[in-house]
């Protein structure tokens, strides 16, 4: 490579308008003019090519520019969600896709010892090789009557994908296919189906919300979808003529928090408590929405604190069993013994009570900062339960769900289920065969005890795991555990990325990166009405990769029988897709011109008492079906579905288990930032660079720590800390004083501390997943992330 | 002859940094990595600075972001030794980076820090070469560069208005941070325009700029948080 220095630049700036390429890797050849010359025109070709974003769940629109077959920007598309912006993430995308460290083909391990500091050895191999393998392995597994204990691990999936694999795991036989919602949200997830029926993430009408208190969930940070927030946090700001008011009840000062108009600090998993002091105050001062709840039969009738009510003395409307939660846990959880709880003042709670009820429309929203605890299902009802209180469910400004988009479905794989398949079917549903995570209840998912299950063999262990978009040896609490139970498994990867587990792998089948990946991404609940957009490459692959969905149509051909008549069916992933668009009235073409599809408007409101689906006034049977989908078909403040299994069917504050012993005093909070997507983006130098905004560190992590907190350790700004905790891991890092930390609690972003991924991640900054105890909120399986203690001292 | 400004509405900025990144892939603004970071040699021609203000519990963290604010009065222009640094025609504050000697005198006049030294030379290791912007000059070693108010947008636009035979209309010329800017906090357009959005948000009430008591007369403007 020619090197470039200042003299042979005033070389080339001195010919005047030569057009000396620097090099094939600098494209653009030092201009002579400085900064432009007059009259300049960009000669070049450019176009611009839709695509969507995948640097976090919420599937934003993208158009990126591409010039002489190179991609030189990414913008916002015009998609309903993001409208035309993106955030720094998404802008930074194309040092995912030119990144140096891309796994470029089909790699195998020579190496058979597993170990963090064993070298896998990877060799090349052709793809033939290494599929031809994988399905001989496959094959021989279900034989021997194993085929139970091949498992899927995914992560960020969206759109067919997970239905791909789902009919794989399915036809293959086995229940296996674990997605990482519990190390997510899964207790939001939970919250909203006992009280209302909807086991999904909540959509919100922010554009015409007056009133947003939010519980621990970074509005305009980590809370996705990203940019549809950023983007609503301006509009509830100054794009309109009435200002929102936005309360962040935290526990530290988070960029939300200090950008909200109040930051309201609280003590870490007490969020239910100060939920429910504020369901106190609207109940005994009257300020209950009468058209949703309903009013007492008699006037003079009020709610006293301590005091009872009678089920006859009230009618409810839309709700169902608030006498009973009120009698059972309302009355005696007076703002006093809230505050008592959570630390927030007594008269702060009185306020926010009465400004929550009095600014309609209202929303009271929460996601893991409340909800990844012990007791993250019922601090999620409480909070909920709020939204019901003050008539926001489905109300213009309120809480909705998001619709499916309707597409056509696929052949069904039933027919083509064999022996194998019908009998690993039949023992799941009986509960005779038990998934390797063995969920229970209502969980979804039980990811982070997947690594224990093995090790204690029970239910079985695992002879084969397919890892996709997913990274347990890094992003799991205790991450040990899985680097242990990893050792004996056969893996098999498919990543753009040399992650940490990859690095555990036997085969890594690399991946398309997102932009030269095909892919129908529906929206992350936000809109309420469906939206899907379609990825698709936007530069032809850099390398010898493959999309996941499509290496396992191949290997599910490759199983032969009926399985595979179903897999050669399919064809392929983009004849999965194009099959499945038909019922959204898209033509392939038009959509991959748009890039996406959109319904645009909701179809379900509430309106002062009454339910409508596109102003035709729906009946009970309809809300039910549509709507409040419990078994009342009403918004269950006794909910019926815990009370079917068992559990104690009201919002309700317990105390979270911590994971303590002696010395152990300071609560740990590992927040996201912004600029980072659970570890996935470590390896973009660009964001790196602009890591952390509040304390503005770079490439590293620090250590956040309350003044006083850190002067009875004796520890200053700067000083090297070790922050120990119960799981006996401890690890070391700068401190950095905040007065926006809680005086009990300790912060430590999350996302650094890679010791793979690529040159730019490895070996920078500490990963705090290494001190959290593995705990979980019994009901959801949530992982209780905030619930681990620790201990700091200089170093 | 326009004179291009730009407004920031604290109020609705989100603090997200998609400015950061967007300028930085749009100016093909290379990134430094840890130990040049570490040095302070990491170039933001668009930077989010922050500051922590009071105790616990009545804390914020102040946050702004900071482009270059394109003095009407600059004072680099006034220091610069070979000239190299000047205001165009439309008050935009330029650097002819093959006139630049890299003495650095400008970064010192700078009272907001908006301009960069490059330490070394530019780097994008491999592949990464591919996504720079061949619009915008790379620079080399030994200059110093700032922002340009996207002057590469400025006069594609004012190409494109002269195909569609048309004068330049406010909204035509978009920067990259105001393209992506997802709160919406950003306007850019001629200050001497009373029809354009920034001469009018420049006149509200929560306008400011910075430093002014140093008589550089920014055509930066932020309006005040509140």
């Amino acid at each position: 490579m020619k090197s470039i220095t200042r003299r042979s630049f005033l070389k080339i700036a001195g010919a005047g308008g030569a057009t000396a390429a620097a090099s094939s890797l600098l494209p653009a050849p030092f201009s002579p003019l400085s900064p432009l010359k007059k009259g300049f025109k960009p000669a070049l070709k450019e176009e611009w090519v839709a695509s969507v974003c995948q640097q976090c769940p919420a599937a934003c629109g993208i158009k990126v520019k591409i010039i002489n077959g190179r991609a030189v920007k990414i913008e916002g598309n015009s998609h309903p969600s993001n409208q035309g912006r993106v955030c720094p993430k998404g802008q930074a995308g194309l040092q995912i896709l030119y990144d140096p460290d891309r796994i470029k083909g089909p790699l195998k391990r020579t190496n058979p010892e597993k170990g963090p500091y064993q070298d896998p050895l990877f060799v090349p191999v052709s793809w033939e090789e290494a599929l031809t393998d994988i399905a001989s392995r496959l094959g021989k597994l279900r034989q021997e009557g194993k085929s139970h204990t091949v498992a899927f691990m995914s992560g960020r999936i969206q759109g067919k994908n997970k239905d791909i694999i789902n009919l794989f795991a399915k036809l293959y036989g086995t229940p296996n296919h674990v997605g990482h919602s519990s190390i997510c949200a899964d207790a939001s997830k939970l919250a909203h189906y006992v009280l209302d029926g909807n086991k999904s993430y909540a959509a919100y009408d922010w554009d015409n919300t007056n009133y947003l208190i939010s519980f621990g969930a970074g509005f305009i940070e980590a809370w996705r979808p990203t940019v549809r927030l950023l983007r609503a946090y301006g509009q509830m700001r100054r794009g309109r003529p009435i200002r929102a008011k936005i309360v962040q009840v935290d526990t530290r000062l988070s960029v939300s928090a200090t950008k909200a108009n109040e930051w309201i600090p609280i003590t870490p998993g007490t969020d239910g408590a100060m939920a429910l002091g504020m369901a106190h105050v609207i109940l005994t001062e009257g300020l209950w929405s009468r058209e949703f709840v309903g009013d007492f039969t008699a006037t003079g009738k009020r709610f006293k604190e301590g005091k009872s009510i009678a089920p006859e003395e009230f009618q409810e409307k839309w709700t169902k069993g608030l006498v009973d939660w009120w009698n059972a846990m309302l009355k005696d959880f007076s703002p006093k013994k809230a505050a008592e709880t959570t630390g927030v003042p007594v008269s702060t709670i009185r306020r926010l009570a009465r400004e929550f009820a009095t600014t309609p429309p209202a929303i009271a929203g929460a996601e893991r900062g409340a909800g990844a605890h012990t007791n993250g299902t019922y601090n999620r009802m409480c909070i909920h339960a709020l939204n019901a209180l003050v008539g926001s469910m489905f109300a213009f400004g309120g809480v909705m769900y998001q619709e499916n988009p309707p597409y056509t479905p696929l052949a069904s794989e039933e027919p083509y289920m064999d022996d194998v398949s019908k009998d690993i079917d039949a023992k799941v549903k009986t509960g005779e065969l038990k998934r390797i995570d063995k969920k229970t209840g209502f969980m979804e998912n039980f990811y982070q005890d997947v690594a224990d299950n093995h090790l204690k063999s029970d239910p079985y262990k695992l002879n084969m795991l397919f890892i996709y978009l997913t990274n347990p040896l890094f992003s799991t609490p205790e991450p040990g555990r899985f680097y242990e139970a990893f050792k004996d498994i056969f893996i098999v990867e498919s990543t753009p990325f040399l992650s940490e587990t990859a690095t555990y792998a036997d085969y890594i089948l690399p991946d398309h990166s997102y932009l030269e990946n095909t892919l129908d991404v529906p929206i992350y609940p936000s809109l309420g009405y469906p939206v899907v957009g379609l990825r698709q490459p936007v530069v032809a692959p850099l390398y010898d990769t493959r999309n996941f969905a499509d290496t396992l149509i191949e290997l599910g051909k490759r199983a032969g029988g009926k399985m595979g008549d179903y897999f050669s069916s399919l064809g392929n992933f983009e004849n999965v897709l194009k099959t499945s668009i038909k019922g959204l009235g898209i033509t392939w073409e038009q959509w991959q011109q748009m890039g996406v599809w959109s319904k645009g408007t909701i179809s379900y409101r509430y309106k002062n008492g009454r339910f409508y689906k596109d102003s035709q006034e729906l009946d009970e049977v309809a809300v039910k079906d549509k709507l409040l989908k419990t078994n009342s078909g009403k918004f269950e403040l006794r909910s019926s579905a815990l009370e079917e299994k068992g559990y104690n069917p009201y919002p309700q504050y317990q105390t979270p288990n911590y994971a303590t012993g002696p010395g152990y005093d300071l609560y740990l909070n590992t927040p996201k930032l912004i600029t980072h997507a659970e570890g996935r983006g470590a390896n973009v130098p660009n964001l790196q660079e602009i890591f952390n905004v509040e304390d503005q560190t770079k490439w590293e992590v620090k250590v956040h720590l309350h003044p006083e907190a850190a002067q009875k350790r004796g520890i200053k700004n700067g000083d090297l800390v070790w922050v120990e905790s119960p799981t006996g891991n401890k690890i070391r890092a700068q401190a950095e004083l905040f007065e926006g930390c809680h005086p009990q609690v300790v912060v430590i972003p999350y996302e650094l501390g890679h010791t793979a991924y690529g040159r730019w991640a490895r070996l920078r900054g500490v990963n705090p997943n290494w001190l959290l105890a593995n705990k979980s909120d019994p009901l959801s399986g949530q992982s209780a992330t905030n619930d681990t203690m620790v201990k700091v001292y200089r170093a | 002859m326009a004179r291009w400004g730009m407004i920031i509405d604290l109020d609705k900025c989100t603090a997200c940094q998609a400015c950061t990144i967007a300028c930085r892939f749009e100016n093909n603004v290379p990134f430094q990595g840890e130990e040049e970071t570490r040095r302070g040699h990491t170039r933001y021609w668009n930077e989010v600075l922050s500051q922590e203000v009071g105790k616990y519990p009545m804390v914020k963290v102040r946050m702004i972001p900071r482009p270059c604010m394109h003095c009407d009065n600059p004072p680099c222009v006034q220091v610069c030794p070979v000239g190299a640094t000047y205001k165009n025609q439309e008050g935009t504050v330029l650097q002819k980076y093959e006139r630049c000697i890299g003495c650095r005198y400008c970064m010192v006049a700078c009272p907001y820090g908006a301009r960069f030294f490059n330490w070394k030379k530019p780097e994008f290791p491999e592949v990464m070469g591919n996504y720079t912007n061949p619009n915008v000059p790379i620079r080399p070693k030994g200059v110093v560069e700032k922002c340009t108010f996207c002057i590469q947008r400025v006069e594609t636009a004012r190409a494109e208005a002269k195909a569609a035979g048309r004068e330049l209309m406010d909204g035509d010329v978009v920067p990259a941070c105001v393209q992506t800017c997802t709160g919406r906090a950003r306007y850019f357009g001629d200050l001497d325009d009373p029809n354009s959005q920034v001469y009018q948000l420049s006149r509200d009430t929560r306008a400011t700029r910075l430093a002014e008591e140093l008589g550089t007369k920014p055509k930066v403007y932020y309006l005040a948080e509140g």
